[in-house]
């Protein structure tokens, strides 16, 4: 695979730190699988494979066809990686103070890549960084609707390398709920790096939802770095079925006396997807909670895996930290893998790990049939059942809708008689 | 480095030298210590050979570091790679001709040597640093004609069993310090049992390390012909001393079809003073092969002792209907580390497999459980149940759990879970109120957290690792 990454900054400065991050970078290049963190997923080889080269030259925006989700929402727009609008009308905003929210230039994004500075993904991303955005909501404002960030590929993005990254910062008293949603109208095969600083101040909560509208054929990296301070609160729902390559990387920080932070994820795996979902949920004061609940089935030669690690510093006493992971699988060819990690220095805890993975439940499927229900049916029935039990939780009707619909969408099991 | 004696660890019981001359190869790893080695024990060509080879890819590996626990160092050079009491030089015949030191000894570590005075209907083989000093109950045994013998008399008179079976579990290339073993290996166990027979006693082993700046590599070489059946024990002990000693063996069991394997391990080597001055580094190398169908093997392990464990008994099932079990529990105390679990791999049809682990880490000490459950593409049917908990006393230990799981097959099935937490107060309250003081209280609720473990072993043993469970834990507690 042949690079050609070239560097371009209007400053001096800049450019030398672009440069030496490549450098960096260069120095052992795409992560591979003799690495513990990429173990499951070859990095360097899923893209060897795929792409003959890589670019990151600059490509024309074409428009995207604008796609609303329809439910009332506040929405920022997003093409190729670069922040292109955003719309907070709904709002209906008394003072225009209560968020802010820019385009995201590279001395702020190393206020935040400095603390990464042993990640070559990261040094990777700051090398080529091409944009993104900033958002600041200030303290005591509760969003009445959702963001939603439209993230659109458009356009002959063919060997494009994409790097961009995102911040949010939630003041004290805040609150919002985010939904991504990818919308993928691209030509040609691209591989985005994008790297996420989230930080929740004391008391503040927000929920993410990573949702994609259509199939991608394209390769995706995504790394979340989250701190939570006192009292705060973070959930990230996690759905990107349909997706030929992803790995999401979730580091999640309970810096905070009683903050909470959950990861819940349901995945249909389809033809020759490969998925990972990677977390480290680290417990560094007392009292702090921990969720994580992991659906993947697997289907047609596609791969799964969930590294979750939870860690608890010898002062974290009372934690609670639960997670669980299970594989439904379809067929021969799929695979689940998964690491499950504990790494625990204090005593006064409750952490626990449960992993499963097996074909669907034998007298589950036998109740059913016995009701009368087709065995196509039956089965259909117990994938659905098993993907939307991690939708329990959320009590937004309208983002239900969303997700059992992406749900009814990328369900895709062709039924084979035995 | 030196090698004095301190006494200052009273829990210890096993802590004393015996003071016998002893006959050493000369320091340092090279080829020709190991052309020593093996000219003393009078090896044949091809062992030498086999050693050699051993040794030349040894040059080209690199230790490992992955681990959890890390150590200084190890002077590979420092070391003596073979040393024998001087009185075994001329070979016993029977056990009168035994170093009365010897019998001694082993009398102090409870090791019924003497035939005659036996009680427990325990066959043993003792190995002492480098050599095997005597083998209990061989008529008994030869009459059913099982094997039981110091593997370098079973290298003189079994060439053939040993060539097929040597190294076919763990092959000479495995990691760096199978690898060192298999180049330096002194002396260890070699037990064949024939097709059909039921091995009437249980088959023990133990290993002691008495000189002081040496290393123990012992070789360990279990066959269990087809439909046969044997259990095997293993105790290690070793004598108190500042220094840090290796102790690097190679465990091979082999199941033909219908045969089953159990082998049980009380490791209780010398963990290192209260401040984690000295101590036994145990890296050791277990696997079994269930190579026949039906076949099982059952690992049973108990480990109180040592500065650092650091081993992953494993299964590798082969044969169709084979099963796998790991039972352990690993205490760690003051300093101690431990980073031990075990590999299942699933390869044949209907396989299955079991791992129970309980590890409970108090003073300063980390414990980590780590382990693999690959089910393969053909393994169908196959099955794996996982539990893995831990217990936590105080908050400056700690206690981890790294377990891989790979499925590769739609009709099989894996379950994983894993728990962490401290000691239940209502439990220890509820002895407390019926007159039991702390430390008896949670002796009482870790042996219960460690039943299903102890269950698993032999009589005489599951006696003796209770006890030692409590020990383990003394003054670990307010």
């Amino acid at each position: 695979m042949e690079l050609n990454f070239k560097i371009k900054d209007k400053s001096d400065k800049s450019l030398k730190l672009r440069e030496a991050n490549l450098s960096t970078f260069k120095k052992k290049g795409f992560p591979n699988k003799r690495e513990e963190d990429w173990k499951f997923t070859d990095l360097e080889k899923v893209l060897s494979e795929n792409f003959k080269e890589l670019h990151n030259k600059q490509i024309d925006n074409k428009k995207p066809s604008i796609q609303d989700l329809k439910i009332s929402h506040n929405s920022i727009t997003l093409v190729n990686g670069k922040l292109e609008s955003f719309d907070f009308k709904s709002e209906n905003l008394k003072d225009e103070n209560c968020f802010k929210i820019n385009e995201f230039h590279l001395d702020q994004h190393l206020n935040f890549a400095n603390e990464l500075k042993d990640n070559r993904m990261q040094n990777l991303n700051t090398a080529l960084h091409e944009g993104g955005f900033y958002l600041n909501i200030k303290s005591d404002y509760k969003f009445k609707y959702p963001i939603v960030i439209y993230n659109y590929f458009t356009g002959v993005l063919k060997n494009k390398i994409i790097n961009n990254s995102e911040t949010i910062t939630m003041s004290k008293n805040s609150d919002a709920t985010i939904i991504e949603y990818l919308i993928d109208e691209s030509e040609g095969n691209f591989f985005k790096n994008t790297f996420k600083y989230i930080n929740l101040e004391e008391n503040a909560s927000l929920n993410y939802y990573f949702v994609n509208k259509n199939e991608s054929n394209n390769f995706f990296y995504e790394f979340s770095k989250v701190e939570l301070l006192k009292n705060s609160n973070f959930k990230k729902y996690l759905f990107s079925s349909g997706m030929k390559f992803g790995k999401f990387e979730s580091n999640i920080k309970l810096n905070g006396m009683n903050s909470c932070g959950e990861v819940y994820s349901g995945l249909f795996l389809g033809i020759n997807n490969h998925q990972e979902i990677k977390t480290n949920i680290q417990h560094l004061k007392p009292n702090c909670q921990s969720h994580q609940d992991i659906k993947n089935v697997l289907a047609s030669g596609s791969k799964g895996v969930f590294q979750g690690k939870v860690f608890v510093d010898s002062i974290a006493q009372k934690t609670n930290a639960y997670q669980l992971s299970k594989g439904l699988l379809l067929d021969e060819e799929s695979e689940f893998s998964t690491k499950p990690e504990l790494e625990i220095y204090a005593d006064d805890v409750k952490c626990s790990h449960g992993s499963t993975s097996g074909n669907i439940d034998k007298e589950a499927l036998f109740y059913l049939k016995a009701r009368g229900i087709k065995e196509k049916e039956a089965i259909k029935m117990i994938i659905k059942g098993f993907l939307e039990s991690v939708l329990e939780k959320i009590k937004d009707k309208d983002i239900t809708d969303i997700l059992l619909n992406h749900f009814n969408k990328h369900i895709k099991y062709e039924y084979r008689s035995n | 480095m030196s090698g004095k004696i301190i006494d200052t660890n009273k829990e210890y019981k096993y802590g004393f030298t015996t003071d016998i001359e002893s006959f050493k190869a000369p320091k340092g790893l090279s080829e020709e210590t190991i052309k020593f080695i093996s000219k003393e024990k009078k090896e044949p060509k091809w062992l030498l050979d086999w050693r050699l080879k051993a040794y030349k890819r040894l040059k080209s590996l690199k230790e490992p570091n992955w681990q959890k626990p890390k150590y200084p160092k190890i002077d590979y050079q420092d070391l003596y790679y073979y040393s024998a009491p001087k009185s075994t030089k001329e070979k016993p015949k029977s056990l009168a001709e035994v170093d009365p030191k010897l019998i001694e000894t082993y009398k102090k570590l409870g090791i019924p040597l003497d035939e005659q005075k036996r009680l427990s209907g325990v066959a043993v083989d003792a190995v002492f640093d480098s050599v095997s000093v005597a083998t209990t109950f061989k008529g008994e045994l030869t009459k059913k004609g099982i094997i039981f013998c110091s593997i370098s008399e079973a290298i003189q008179k079994h060439p053939d069993l040993v060539k097929k079976y040597l190294g076919s579990v763990i092959p000479l290339t495995d990691h760096y310090f199978a690898t060192l073993n298999s180049a330096v290996f002194t002396d260890g166990s070699f037990v064949y049992i024939p097709p059909n027979v039921r091995c009437p006693m249980e088959l023990s082993t133990y290993f002691r390390i008495n000189a002081s700046q040496t290393g123990q590599f012992e070789r360990t070489l279990i066959i269990a012909d087809k439909g046969s059946y044997v259990s095997y024990l293993e105790g290690c002990t070793a004598p108190m001393r500042d220094e840090n000693q290796l102790h690097a063996a190679n465990v091979e069991l082999v199941a033909l079809d219908d045969a089953e394997i159990k082998y049980s391990t009380v490791q209780n080597w010398y963990p290192g003073d209260v401040h984690g001055k000295g101590g036994i580094y145990n890296f050791v190398t277990k696997r079994g092969a269930c190579r026949g169908k039906n076949s099982k093997i059952s690992w049973t392990q108990v480990e109180t002792g040592s500065a650092i464990t650091w081993k992953y008994p494993s299964c590798i099932l082969q044969g169709d209907n084979s099963v796998g079990e790991f039972y352990s529990i690993a205490i760690t105390n003051n300093y101690q580390k431990a980073d031990t679990g075990t590999k299942m791999i699933h390869l044949g049809k209907n396989t299955k497999s079991k791992i129970i682990s309980k590890g409970i880490s108090a003073g300063k000490a980390d414990n980590t459980y780590r382990g693999l459950v690959d089910i393969n593409k053909k393994a169908i049917n196959s099955r794996n149940y996982t539990q893995c908990d831990s217990l936590l006393m105080g908050n400056k230990c700690g206690a981890h759990t790294v377990p891989y799981i790979k499925n590769k097959n739609s009709s099989s099935t894996i379950e994983h879970e894993a728990t962490t937490s401290k000691i239940n107060e209502e439990q220890l309250f509820y002895c407390n109120q019926r007159g039991l003081n702390q430390e008896e209280a949670v002796s009482l609720i870790v042996n219960g957290f460690c039943k299903e473990v102890l269950q698993q072993l032999p009589m005489e043993f599951a006696v003796e690792a209770q006890k030692l469970v409590s020990i383990s834990l003394e003054g670990s507690v307010g």
